[in-house]
């Protein structure tokens, strides 16, 4: 293989991913709007031209089985067939077999599939055959001549296809040649025409008709760029603005207070571009949820409406792609055990069909992607009850509601009686939380028994740059991450109570907290001090970090721990300061967060 | 440094000299990135004696190990001759601090002979090069400096 088919053949799979993507929507929507005419003819024109790029590249399974999608497509454009569920799901099948194809190609460009029983089915279906008796023998049969019927019957029929633009009669004879392919005799008949049908010989007529697909997605010219790029440059960028620091401070001493202005506002600029190269929308990780809905309400014969609000709303592309499975966890959930059946709902005086909202915003520095259901909600009290059962908390555990709706993140928690399919095995809720975690977000959740579920997912907008404070605590300066600062108070010593072996406790508001000192604990110092306090607050815990004093509040590029650091616990990574030195990025949850539930636990039960 | 590779052949090979507390030692020339002045350093809090803090190489963040410290040598008074050697392991990039660089050495293959009495104490030990009547200790850095900070600390 030369470099240039391989080129056109990669090409190709990358052009097909983006194609098989968008048209999986049409899909779904032909399910809700089974009679609209343009989404027809638009789907198509999507196999038709899938079908004659992959021949031409030389990918003749793909265009086998397009072309039996295309000629079922064919019945629908003509109304030969009502577009219904059963459809829809086959198409659907096809879809995720092109696809699955796509990526196996992409893998080995020599990779053989078996599609043989997708073609025999969806030629089925094109011919109106009942799903029975034959159905059983045929495939069989297809199997035994698996050679030759593989490869040629698209060759045989798109002959024809080439050269009639869509007259219904032809496709009528078309679609009735498929159940004599499928007969003893047709392979006999096909291979008389094999010789004939050079891919060169169909390549020039298809890539004429058929305009390249990208034209139609976006008019926006763009560009491929590979990640590792894009990194490099906001690598250099954040090397760039802390150069820049020192470089505005010397023009400022030398008097040249406009140049300086005018370097940092270019700085900026040239962050901001560099930093949002990296941001996509999240419009098409959450299309596929718009399958997973539809996949999972018809699996458990609910009726469930997906609504998608902010689609354009964008996020680094590195935490968008470890969102997909969170998202459908908790969308899996929402329907399975959030939305009721039709009947139950009826009964509930709620309309048949549940609704579930997918949204997303922006909320300061975070996106905030917002899953609400509109199903029966959470039990609290069942959820404890079965926590009690199972051990998970202690039997005299005493749980506010929120606390309760809370346990459904707890590893190992199920309340699903009977385990499905789609969901009750217990891992899902503590997964997606430990995810999400993972990238520096949280996640909330707010119910009401009757009502719906509401689940919050809280992420950073990017990896690389967050809002931080830069702190003192003895003779060293840290960072610490704004977004887990809730307040700063001033420590007076007579504030502070200490009790002999326990950690020291101030009072917040008639609320008592514990105090840890950054310096004893991230330090070597055996008698820490501390003037100032940093309130820390994550769901219902909170407690104070003292310090010697907070600097001031500063954007970093975060980067990576080294590995001489690994062992530390709280650390979230380094990153240099506008002086050059690097700094330590303390994670005050992670160094805390252990010891903090162990200290509260123990003084509830000790007031108690 | 990267020059000294230019005249390279089969049956020689070149490290890299320097001292600690007096003694020589040599590492493969190969692993060397580059070496620097010892450059301002920002400590690790809790971490191992052996860890002399972190530095900013051109943007990167490095950790930096006394190699005196780690190898439990009795180090010299601090000079203006100090340099930080910056190893390339692969997967990441260390500084370690020695007391002073020699010279490359270019030796043929021959003239690195196996460590007497090797034990399992000191698997960082690579071998001995034999050169111009001087015995040199040739280092592993990447055994040498694979995992031991992070096992002290939690001694410590």
């Amino acid at each position: 293989m030369d470099d240039f088919e391989l080129e056109i053949k990669r090409d190709f799979l990358q052009e097909a991913k983006d194609l098989i993507q968008s048209v999986e929507q049409s899909f779904l929507e032909l399910e809700r709007d089974p009679t609209n005419q343009e989404l027809i003819n638009s789907i198509f024109r999507f196999a038709h031209s899938l079908k004659g790029t992959s021949r031409a590249v030389g990918f003749g399974q793909i265009a086998e089985l397009t072309h039996s999608a295309e000629n079922l497509l064919i019945e629908i454009k003509n109304g030969k067939i009502q577009v219904n569920q059963a459809i829809v799901s086959i198409l659907l099948t096809f879809n995720d077999k092109v696809s699955e194809m796509i990526e196996g190609l992409d893998e080995n460009l020599d990779a053989v599939f078996n599609i043989n029983e997708l073609v025999f089915e969806l030629e089925r279906i094109a011919n109106n055959e009942p799903p029975l008796g034959g159905a059983v023998a045929l495939p069989a049969q297809l199997m035994s001549s698996e050679p030759i019927v593989t490869f040629t019957p698209p060759s045989s029929s798109d002959a024809k296809w080439e050269e009639e633009e869509a007259p219904s009669t032809d496709h009528e004879t078309l679609a009735n040649s498929a159940p004599v392919m499928s007969d003893e005799s047709a392979p006999a008949v096909v291979l008389d025409v094999v010789p004939e049908l050079t891919p060169a010989f169909a390549v020039p007529g298809q890539t004429e008709k058929t305009p390249p697909p990208k034209k139609e997605r976006k008019d926006d010219e763009t560009l491929r760029v590979s990640l590792n790029r894009l990194e490099k440059l906001n690598d250099l960028v954040g090397e760039l603005v802390i150069l820049k620091a020192l470089v505005e401070n010397s023009l400022d001493s030398m008097g040249e207070h406009k140049t300086s202005r005018s370097l940092g506002k270019l700085c900026k600029e040239i962050q901001d571009l560099s930093i949002s190269l990296r941001m996509v929308p999240v419009g098409p990780t959450f299309q596929k949820m718009s399958r997973v809905v539809r996949d999972t309400s018809a699996l458990l014969e609910k009726k469930v409406d997906l609504r998608v609000v902010g689609e354009d709303t964008e996020i680094d592309k590195t935490v968008l792609e470890s969102l997909g499975d969170p998202l459908v966890h908790i969308i899996r959930n929402a329907i399975d055990h959030g939305v009721e059946t039709p009947q139950e709902r009826a009964a509930a005086g709620k309309s048949e069909a549940g609704v579930v909202e997918l949204m997303a915003f922006h909320d300061g520095n975070f996106l905030v992607i917002q899953i609400t259901d509109d199903g029966k909600g959470i039990d609290a009290n069942r959820l404890i009850e079965k926590a009690k059962k199972k051990r998970i908390i202690p039997e005299t555990a005493v749980l506010t509601e929120q606390q309760g709706i809370e346990l459904i993140f707890h590893p190992g928690f199920s309340t699903k009686d009977q385990v499905s399919e789609v969901s009750g095995r217990g891992v899902g809720m503590d997964v997606v939380k430990t995810n999400i975690e993972a990238l520096g977000g949280e996640v909330k959740v707010r119910s009401r028994v009757g009502g719906g579920s509401c689940f919050r997912l809280m992420l950073p907008l990017t990896l690389a740059i967050i809002e931080g404070m830069l702190i003192q605590t003895g003779t060293e300066t840290y960072v610490i991450p704004k977004g887990q600062v809730q307040e700063i108070i001033k420590l007076n010593e007579k504030d502070i109570t200490r009790i002999t072996g326990r950690v020291p406790y101030i009072t917040l508001r008639n609320e008592i907290i514990p105090l840890f000192y950054l310096q004893g604990d991230f330090g070597n110092v055996k008698r820490p001090e501390a003037n100032v306090a940093v309130i820390v607050t994550q769901g219902d815990v909170t407690y104070a970090v003292g310090i010697s004093d907070v600097l001031r509040q500063l954007q970093v590029v975060v980067k990576p721990a080294t590995k001489e650091m690994a062992s530390q616990c709280g650390v979230m990574g380094t990153t240099i300061l506008g002086n050059g030195r690097p700094a330590i990025i303390i994670d005050l949850l992670n160094l805390y967060m252990k010891r903090v539930k162990k200290e509260t636990v123990g003084l509830k039960s000790a007031a108690a | 440094m990267g020059s000294a590779n230019n005249h390279s052949s089969s049956d020689a090979s070149r490290f890299m000299e320097f001292s600690l507390g007096g003694e020589s030692f040599a590492v493969d020339l190969l692993l060397v990135k580059e070496v620097i002045t010892p450059p301002d350093m920002t400590p690790i809090p809790k971490s191992a004696t052996h860890v002399s803090g972190l530095i900013n190489l051109r943007g990167l963040v490095l950790t930096v190990i006394d190699a005196r410290k780690l190898l439990g040598i009795q180090p010299e008074k601090t000079t203006t001759e100090n340099a930080v050697i910056i190893f390339d392991l692969g997967e990441r990039l260390v500084g370690v601090i020695v007391d002073s660089i020699q010279k490359v050495l270019h030796v043929p293959k021959e003239n690195v002979k196996p460590v007497p009495d090797a034990d399992a104490a000191t698997p960082y030990m690579k071998g001995i090069i034999q050169f111009d009547n001087k015995l040199t200790m040739l280092i592993d850095p990447v055994i040498l400096l694979a995992g031991t900070p992070s096992a002290k600390h939690k001694a410590a």
